[in-house]
């Protein structure tokens, strides 16, 4: 035994501090749960009922990436941030993914620090005006007041837009999204301009939602998804690879009410998902049920999609290019092999 | 002769003139004493006239008493009240486990009690109280609220090293005549008897584990390994009682030695005995309940845990702080002074920031520690520079003839403050104490913005609930918030200004 | 110490030599705080490099990309830089601080007298005031006043008509008012301006010293108004008259599709931020007023009283000169306060210093510990100009003792 090591556990005790190597795997199963940062209250997407319980899209992949490693998707600490302290707190290991509505950028991907591994969601960026502006189009908006949020890459994407177009206009933004809401509910700005996902689920909280209306121009591509600290690439591979499971579980039609019975399956690819052949899990530094615990406990996309954003939530959001490649949609997802 | 005619009773006092008395007189006097004054007054009543009433309206008459959301859709223009009954208990305790919040009421109501007994001044024992309130309560509500395993860590020859070494090399070469060695000697040799005791005991029983009700006790302290700990303890009390502290020097310094020892080792990493490694007493549970971790805890509660936290942890801060930016030793002063112009110059919001996302790229790879109590550091630390202040002040206002009298006697820096000085500076800046205590929990909601979920907070996330898109709701919420805090610092202020009158011994106008 | 030899210390060892003492502390402290402050910067060089974090001061050069709402009369553009960006949210900063110290304190001077006024009414109503606003924090409040600014006002499409000028107006879009143009010329204006400054400082030196001399006063105070104003106006005069027309002309608010264009604005944010601030500060303030007028001996007013003096002038001449020693220390800490309180802007969208730069620009960038770096340094600076400022008052109005 080091001097090293023994004083570090020394001063573990004396400051009652938590020892950790540097492999984000490692802490996680020594922790036994993942800190998840998510937004601070985004309908559909991650949300927090009066309980205290979260849920959502965003929050579904936490839980799923909970499943894989430790085999139970409620260990999982969730961690509001702000678009504002998002970055900084995954790059100081605050949390371990961030899986928090993320527009996955060059920037953001290369100079942050930051490693997306994936897209939960195809978005754009949208326009929101109240119904009797009678406004039809993006286009007729110079000279309007934009409402938005602190540090998103809508902020960029508007100054884009409306210098491209030519157009003038006066942007002011907020660091949290009720405060957005509320000042554009309180007639601050024309317009309130997010992702056309964030649209939906915020104009649910509006006090007459009936009373707006969302425009048909998206001036952006916003694949949002999760993203995990740079330099972990084993880390990074689990992440990535839980997104791809819960696709490829909904391409080849195992939920989690059939899983157990697709346990049994004869199709090669389910066997190798489900880990009955091959050694994917052991490869990712895992449980040969990883795949199995994450449509288990937590559902294939789909089912996650259509609990939490799709037709039948109050956002109402249809798949679109969110279906799988297979039914028209942009979702394809790499094979496991 | 004429008739004298002299009156010899004394005639009654004529009344006085009617516009001076009654009420009359009183409006005369305090309302419309002159035209400056007269007009003052109708301005005033005026305003009054215009803010009150749709005030009342909206708080109270018109408001929506009962009922749930939809009565507050139909009535958007006057407060929400159902809707504080409905997320009361949310409001008082965040997420905090629902079957665990008889432990929140446990403290809350020790926590009124407390202040209760303390305010009235004929409470016996007052200062026990005090000396409870401000040490053994924070304590306790911590290991209450978060629940868990509660008991001594595991104890290595190493970690006795580590820890005690230095504490008593320093405390040895500090103290002169190290009054409170013996007590400490005395408290050990206690808590050594005891854990004796209960280990006999519990081997002559036939147990290994001892539980009370759903708390277990068990104890796995092995005989010999009480006795090696035992043993500097049994030397320091008996050097202690037999007055030998002349060498109490020597001692201190071998300590000292010994740890730097250990540090160079740390620093070349060099291996260690493995002796060191050697368990002397297994991890000891005192307590054991349902662990509720601080991400649950929100709320009023969490409030009163930052606030609380703050003011326990800056009233020593401060206090040492203020000594050192009025020491003798330049190098201390000035780490003093920058110590506290900086926390005072900067917004507590970027301190917050820094501790709660930044905190971990400061550290080494993988030592963290738990967001709340980050955060109460940095709440500490930055309400720890206003109190140096504060106490600063009193220090200054101490006449110079104090600090020389302390010195003629012969009394050590320690034993001048601790005797003559701080008891006077601390009486004369209590207000000043409390003030900031005020800004300290007023303070408290900012944690809202690196996402905890203190009073404010909850309220806040309780407003975002579509469920309850009334447009009254909002402002329901906020000013319930602002009536929670208006109430808890009034009070403070209250009570600092009653301070004040009582230790203000000058004249009065 | 001693006075003789004969009085030498009888046993004495090194550890109980006071000074030896002082020494070793002070080397503990300071390696102490050195190893600490080191081992902190080796950890962030270490934990940055290992995560792949940019680092460095480069970033300020690259475009911002994003627009700013206020820009405080700089040129800013979506293509400027972040240098440019932060040096837009200072500007703003310091202007939100500077408009609530100046608004806080008069408020704060006003409501600390009135709080001792003889008139009941006013006495209880300014009683109410500070124990309201000092007791709700102030985020709530600028919370509120935020909605309450908005909410009244109506929104500028329900009021004005398309292509109409405004040159006065308030909507829940800002306040507007004309912009003045300073055209050819103008330089007389802003000469006559520093002339009447610089000449009404030295009429003043000039009275003090008559006065001391020889007793006999100068009405400073009407002399430096009229040259301070008369100055420019004649400044202004005279450009017309050479120039052939008026050097400062008048940009209006004009009402485009969706709210007003051009003009001069201010927007509600602001409105609300200083509202918020200056009234909280303002019961801070009043506290202090308060306490420093009572701090003054009443035998002072009495006194004056006796001199023939009324009780305007007592307050002014007597009361308030003196209180003011009391006052300005306290003063100083409630100035600095307000400073830093002014980061809470970033709740209401007002774009401050910790709004835009420690909020957007770090988001583009995450260059977390640069960014705060700075952002605390300008604080800290900002902090410690008002400091120096204030003492310097302080020691002007100190008493002079023999």
């Amino acid at each position: 035994m080091k001097f090293k090591t023994l004083l570090a556990a020394g001063a573990a005790i004396a400051f009652s501090t938590t020892m950790a190597s540097a492999a984000t795997l490692d802490d996680v199963k020594a922790a036994g749960k993942i800190k998840c940062g998510v937004s601070q209250g985004l309908p559909g997407f991650s949300n927090p009922d009066d309980e205290g319980n979260w849920s959502g899209l965003d929050v579904a992949f936490c839980r799923a990436m909970a499943a894989a490693v430790l085999g139970d998707s409620n260990a999982v600490e969730f961690t509001p941030l702000s678009a504002k302290v998002r970055f900084t707190a995954l790059q100081s290991g605050e949390i371990d993914v961030l899986s928090r509505n993320t527009t996955w950028t060059a920037t953001r991907d290369n100079s942050l620090g930051l490693e997306f591994v994936g897209v939960n969601y195809y978005d754009g960026q949208g326009f929101m005006v109240r119904k009797d502006l009678g406004v039809k189009s993006a286009t007729e908006l110079s000279g309007a007041a934009v409402c938005t949020n602190t540090g998103t890459t809508t902020e960029l994407n508007v100054a884009d837009y409306f210098r491209a177009q030519g157009m003038d206009y006066t942007v002011v933004a907020f660091e949290k999204a009720d405060e957005v809401v509320a000042a554009y509910d309180a007639g601050r700005c024309d317009v309130y301009t997010t992702d056309r996902s964030g649209l939906a689920a915020q104009r649910v909280k509006l006090a007459d939602p009936e009373a707006h209306v969302v425009l048909p121009e998206i001036i952006s591509k916003e694949p949002l998804g999760p993203a995990v600290r740079h330099g972990d690439n084993q880390w990074g591979d689990i992440a990535r690879w839980t997104l791809n499971a819960m696709i490829n579980a909904e391409e080849l039609g195992i939920t989690s009410a059939n899983v157990d019975e697709m346990k049994g399956s004869d199709n090669p690819s389910i066997k190798r998902l489900l880990g009955t052949e091959g050694s994917v899990g052991a490869d990712l530094g895992l449980g040969a049920d990883w795949a199995y615990n994450i449509v288990k406990q937590v559902g294939n996309y789909g089912e996650v999609y259509d609990a939490t954003v799709g037709p039948n939530t109050p956002l109402k959001l249809d798949r679109g290019v969110n279906a799988l490649w297979t039914q028209g949609g942009i979702l394809y997802a790499a094979p496991v092999r | 002769m004429s008739k004298a005619y002299v009156n010899d009773e004394r005639h009654p006092d004529l009344p006085p003139p009617a516009s001076t008395v009654g009420a009359v007189g009183w409006m005369r006097e305090h309302l419309f004493s002159s035209p400056a004054n007269i007009l003052m007054t109708v301005v005033s009543i005026g305003l009054l006239a215009y803010v009150v009433p749709p005030m009342v309206s909206w708080l109270f008459t018109s408001a929506v008493w009962s009922g749930g959301a939809d009565a507050c859709r139909a009535n958007p223009d006057a407060a929400c009240w159902t809707f504080v009954g409905a997320r009361f208990d949310q409001f008082v305790y965040g997420f905090y486990e629902k079957t665990e919040r008889w432990r929140v009421d446990i403290m809350l109501i020790l926590l009124f009690a407390g202040i209760a007994a303390l305010v009235y001044e004929k409470t016996p024992g007052r200062k026990w109280i005090g000396m409870f309130m401000l040490i053994g309560y924070p304590i306790l509500s911590w290991i209450m609220l978060l629940g868990g395993d509660w008991g001594t860590p595991n104890i290595s020859l190493y970690n006795v090293i580590v820890v005690l070494l230095p504490i008593v090399g320093i405390a040895l070469l500090s103290y002169d005549r190290l009054p409170s060695a013996r007590t400490i000697g005395i408290v050990l040799t206690a808590f050594y008897l005891l854990a004796i005791a209960l280990l006999l005991g519990l081997t002559a029983a036939g147990k290994t584990e001892l539980w009370i009700g759903s708390t277990v006790i068990y104890s796995l302290v092995r005989l010999d390994t009480i006795i090696i700990t035992l043993i500097p303890f049994l030397g320091l009390f008996a050097l202690t009682k037999s007055g030998e502290m002349e060498r109490r020097g020597t001692i201190g310094i071998a300590m000292l030695v010994v740890f730097a020892i250990l540090v160079l080792g740390f620093f070349f990493d060099l291996p260690a005995p493995s002796s060191l490694d050697m368990t002397l007493v297994d991890r000891v549970v005192v307590v054991s309940m349902v662990e509720v971790p601080t991400k649950q805890w929100g709320g009023f509660m969490l409030t009163l845990v930052i606030a609380l936290t703050g003011i326990v942890a800056s009233l020593p801060l401060g206090v040492l702080l203020a000594l050192g930016r009025r020491s003798n030793m330049p190098a201390i002063r000035v780490l003093c002074v920058v110590f506290i112009e900086f926390w005072r110059g900067v917004p507590l919001i970027t301190v917050l920031f820094m501790a709660s996302v930044m905190l971990p790229l400061f550290l080494p790879p993988g030592v963290s520690f738990d967001q709340l109590l980050r955060a109460l550091i940095g709440v500490a630390l930055f309400s720890a520079a206003y109190m140096a202040e504060v106490v600063r002040g009193g220090l200054q206002a101490i006449p110079k003839g104090q600090y020389e009298g302390a010195d003629s006697l012969g009394l050590t820096y320690w034993q001048k403050m601790r005797l003559i000085i701080l008891p006077q500076a601390l009486k004369i800046v209590i207000p000043g104490i409390v003030n900031t205590f005020i800004g300290l929990f007023k303070d408290t909601t900012l944690v809202l913005i690196i996402g905890l979920f203190d009073l404010l907070g909850a309220v806040q996330a309780s407003i975002a609930d579509p469920n309850w898109n009334a447009k009254s709701v909002a402002y329901t919420g906020y000013v319930f918030t602002a009536f929670v805090f208006w109430v808890c610092c009034y009070g403070m202020s209250q009570y600092s200004r009653y301070l004040e009158r009582k230790l203000h011994t000058g004249h009065k106008r | 110490m001693t006075l003789g030899s004969e009085a030498a210390p009888a046993k004495s060892s090194i550890i109980n030599d006071p000074q030896i003492r002082a020494i070793f502390y002070q080397i503990v402290a300071l390696i102490a705080v050195l190893w600490f402050g080191w081992s902190i910067w080796d950890n962030t060089q270490t934990n940055m490099e290992a995560r792949g974090i940019a680092s460095g001061f480069g970033f300020l050069e690259s475009t911002a990309g994003f627009g700013i709402i206020q820009t405080a009369g700089l040129e800013y553009s979506e293509e400027s830089t972040y240098g440019q960006a932060f040096l837009v949210s200072l500007i703003n900063t310091i202007i939100i601080a500077f408009t609530g110290v100046v608004a806080a304190t008069i408020l704060g001077f006003i409501m600390g007298v009135a709080r001792l006024s003889h008139n009941w009414l006013i006495q209880k109503l300014a009683t109410a005031y500070i124990e309201t606003f000092r007791n709700i924090p102030l985020l709530l409040q600028i919370f509120f006043w935020y909605h309450a600014v908005l909410k009244p006002l109506p929104s500028p499409r329900s009021i004005y008509e398309r292509g109409e000028e405004i040159a006065f107006g308030i909507n829940n879009r800002g306040a507007y008012m004309p912009d003045p143009v300073f055209g050819d010329g103008s330089n007389l204006i802003w000469i006559g301006l520093i002339v009447g400054i610089i000449a009404t400082i030295v009429i003043d030196k000039w009275a003090v010293k008559r006065q001391m001399n020889t007793g006999e006063q100068f009405p400073v105070f009407y002399t430096g108004l009229g040259l301070i104003i008369g100055l420019p106006i004649l400044g202004y005069l005279m450009a017309t008259v050479f120039m052939g027309s008026s050097p400062v002309t008048f940009e209006y608010a004009v009402m485009k599709g969706f709210q007003l264009d051009g003009g001069f604005v201010i927007i509600p944010e602001f409105i609300a931020l200083f509202i918020a601030l200056s009234v909280y500060t303002a019961a801070f303030i009043a506290e202090n007023v308060r306490s420093g007028i009572q701090a003054v001996s009443h035998g002072q007013t009495e006194a004056a009283h006796a001199l023939g003096l009324r009780n305007g002038p007592t307050l002014r001449l007597i009361v308030i000169p003196q209180a003011l020693r009391v006052i300005i220390p306290p003063l100083t800490s409630q100035y600095l306060n307000l400073t830093k309180n002014s980061s809470l802007a970033t709740a209401i969208a007002y774009p401050d210093l910790v709004s835009v730069f420690a909020g957007t620009v770090l988001n583009q960038t995450g260059q977390a510990v640069e960014i705060i770096a700075i952002t605390m340094a300008v604080y800290l600076s900002l902090s410690v100009g008002t400091s120096i400022f204030m003492n310097w008052y302080n020691a002007k109005m100190a008493l002079v003792e023999r």
